[in-house]
C-alpha cells in the first residue's frame, strides 16, 4: 500500500507535504491491523489538517472513498486529497469471507442463517431473468468472454487466458445457476488515486481527468424488499446514472465507455439494462454481438472488469474509476477506446438496492 | 391456519436473537402458525418483524397468520459454504412471494425435481434440537 501509495503521489507530482486528507477504503475482515487508516499515515508520514478515515460499505466502498477524498477538495478542507486502500483476500480463511459476507447481506436472524453469500443473491436474479426473458445460461455466460477479450490486454488484470463460452459452461457449479467462471475469484489490490481541483490540476502541468457529474440513489431495500418487487430491475442503478448524467449536462448516448460494478455475468446484463444501455430482456446479446467490446458502440468494462481484472470488494470502485482514467488520457494501450471522452462508473451495495455513479471527463 | 411441520433433526446454523419485537413470530412457529405484524396505523404487513412499521413509522401492531400459500420468485443452490452451515448441506434458499403481498427469503426443501419458478409453494415449519424455524417447499395438493 506504502509504494503505491507514494507511485500516485509521484506522478501526480505531489509531495508529502501536499497531502491534506486521505481516504481509505473500509478493510475488509481478512485484515489483522485494525485502525488502518491511521496506521498508514505513519507508514507514508503525513500529516493532515481536512480528514484521515475508512469509510464505505460493502460494494460502494471504493466509489465512496473517491466521492469523500473530492468532496474534501469540493469543501476546501484539501487542496490535495487521496483515495486508497488495500484488500489481500488471500491472506485470510475463505470461511471468514464468506461468513462475513453472508451476515453482510442478510437480516442477521432472518436471512443470513439460510447461508446465502453475496453471489447467491445475483444467482437468484440470473434464474430470475433466465425464467422471465426465455435466455440460455451459455448466453449469459458471453459477458465473462468478452470481458477476458479485455483483460487480455490488460497488465493490472488477475485472470488474462482468453476463454471460451464453452470452457465457462463446463465449469462446477458454485452458485446455480452460475458457475466457477461467472462468479469473482478471490483477488488482492492495492491502489491510491490523487484528487485535487481542476485549477490546482492545470497549474501542475500534469494529465488530468476531471469529475463531471456524481449521482447515488438507495432504494429503501437490504438486498430485497418484503413485498412483491421486480427484483432484476436495479432502479438505484437508473436514478443515480440519471443524476450523474444530468449533473454532468450530457445524455447515456454521449457516453463513450463504462465501468460498471458487476461481481457476476449477470449483473453486468442487469445494470445495462436498468440505466437503459440495452431494453429489458435484451442486455444479453451486448456481449455475444461485441456491442459492448472495446471496438463495439458501448464498451463496458474494458479492464476485464470483476471477472477478468479482479474484484478485489473494497477497492474494486477506485480500479473501475483507474480505468476510466487510464482510457480518457489515452493510456489504454492495446485495450483503448478511441477518442474517449466521457466515462461513466458505478459501484454498489446489495443488490444494487444502492448506487454510486460517476462521469469522468477526459482533456478537451 | 397451520402450517403442516417437518422434523429436521439438526440445530440451525446461527444462533437466533429472539428480541421482544420478534418473540411473538418465534412463540407463532411453536404453535404451528407463521404470524406477522401488520400496522394498526396502515394495515401494511410485514416480515421480518420490526419496531416501527416501514410505510409510516406506526408502532402498534396485530399478529396475523399467514396462509403459507406462495409462489417461488426464485431459488438457487449454494455449493461453497463455511463449515458453520454445513449442516444446511447442500445449501439450497428460495425467495417467495407469499399471497398476502409479502416476499421473504427462505431455506428450499427439494422435492427432487428442479424448482420451478412461479409454481406454488408452501412454507413450513422446520423443527430442530434448538427450536423452530421454516422453509419452503412445492406445494402439495393434500396439504
Amino acid at each position: 500500500m506504502a509504494s503505491i501509495a507514494a507511485d500516485a503521489m509521484a506522478e501526480a507530482g505531489v509531495a508529502p507535504a501536499d497531502i491534506d486528507a486521505a481516504i481509505f477504503t473500509q478493510n475488509p475482515p481478512t485484515t489483522r491491523q485494525l485502525g488502518f487508516a491511521t496506521f498508514m499515515m505513519a507508514q507514508l508520514g503525513l500529516q493532515c489538517r481536512g480528514l484521515v478515515t475508512e469509510v464505505g460499505q460493502l460494494g460502494l466502498t471504493g466509489g465512496v472513498a473517491f466521492d469523500q477524498a473530492a468532496a474534501q477538495v469540493q469543501l476546501g478542507q484539501a487542496d490535495y486529497a487521496l483515495a486508497l486502500g488495500v484488500v489481500r483476500q488471500s491472506l485470510g480463511e475463505l470461511s471468514t469471507a464468506l461468513d462475513f459476507g453472508i451476515r453482510a447481506v442478510g437480516d442477521v436472524n432472518f436471512q443470513s442463517p439460510f447461508a446465502l453469500p453475496p453471489i447467491g443473491w445475483y444467482a437468484m436474479d440470473c434464474a430470475r431473468y433466465l425464467y422471465e426473458h426465455k435466455v440460455s445460461r451459455a448466453q449469459v455466460a458471453e459477458v465473462a468472454v468478452k470481458s477476458r477479450g479485455h483483460a487480455v490486454h490488460n497488465e493490472l488484470a488477475q485472470f488474462r487466458k482468453p476463454l471460451s463460452v464453452g470452457e465457462v459452461l463446463e465449469q462446477r457449479p458454485i452458485v446455480e445457476p452460475l458457475g466457477l467462471l461467472e462468479v469473482p475469484a478471490r483477488a488482492d489490490g492495492a491502489i491510491c488515486l490523487v484528487l485535487c481541483s481542476e485549477d490546482t490540476a492545470r497549474s501542475s502541468g500534469k494529465p488530468y481527468v476531471t469529475v463531471a457529474g456524481r449521482g447515488f440513489f438507495h432504494e429503501g431495500y437490504h438486498q430485497i424488499g418484503d413485498i412483491h418487487h421486480d427484483m432484476t430491475a436495479f432502479p438505484s442503478a437508473r436514478l443515480a446514472v440519471d443524476q450523474a448524467l444530468d449533473a454532468a449536462g450530457i445524455a447515456l448516448a454521449d457516453i463513450d465507455l463504462a465501468e460498471l460494478y458487476a461481481p457476476c455475468t449477470i449483473t453486468e446484463i442487469l445494470v445495462t439494462e436498468a440505466i437503459a444501455m440495452f431494453p429489458r430482456g435484451q442486455g444479453w446479446r451486448a456481449a455475444a454481438e461485441g456491442v459492448t467490446s472495446i471496438a463495439g458502440g458501448s464498451p463496458v468494462n474494458t479492464s476485464g472488469g470483476c471477472l477478468s481484472r479482479g474484484h478485489p470488494p473494497q477497492i474494486t470502485g477506485l480500479y473501475g474509476l483507474l480505468e476510466l482514467r487510464e482510457q480518457l488520457l489515452e493510456r489504454a494501450g492495446q485495450r483503448q477506446v478511441k477518442g474517449a471522452r466521457l466515462g461513466l462508473h458505478t459501484c454498489e451495495l446489495g443488490n444494487y438496492n444502492a448506487t454510486l455513479a460517476h462521469v469522468l471527463e477526459g482533456p478537451r | 391456519m397451520k402450517l403442516p411441520q417437518v422434523e429436521l433433526g439438526l440445530r440451525r446454523p446461527l444462533p437466533i436473537e429472539v428480541t421482544a419485537v420478534t418473540l411473538p413470530f418465534w412463540k407463532s412457529l411453536e404453535s404451528g402458525q407463521f404470524c406477522v405484524p401488520r400496522c394498526k396505523h396502515c394495515d401494511r404487513l410485514s416480515f421480518p418483524p420490526r419496531k416501527i412499521c416501514p410505510q409510516c413509522h406506526g408502532d402498534k401492531f396485530d399478529w396475523q397468520p399467514l396462509s403459507g400459500r406462495g409462489l417461488l420468485y426464485s431459488a438457487t443452490k449454494v455449493h461453497s459454504s463455511p463449515s458453520i452451515y454445513g449442516i444446511l448441506s447442500p445449501v439450497r434458499v428460495a425467495i417467495v412471494d407469499l399471497e398476502e403481498g409479502l416476499r421473504l427469503l427462505t431455506r428450499w426443501l427439494p422435492s427432487g425435481a428442479d424448482p420451478c419458478l412461479d409454481c406454488p409453494v408452501q412454507l413450513v415449519i422446520t423443527r430442530h434440537p434448538d427450536g423452530h424455524h421454516y422453509a419452503a417447499r412445492e406445494a402439495r395438493t393434500h396439504t
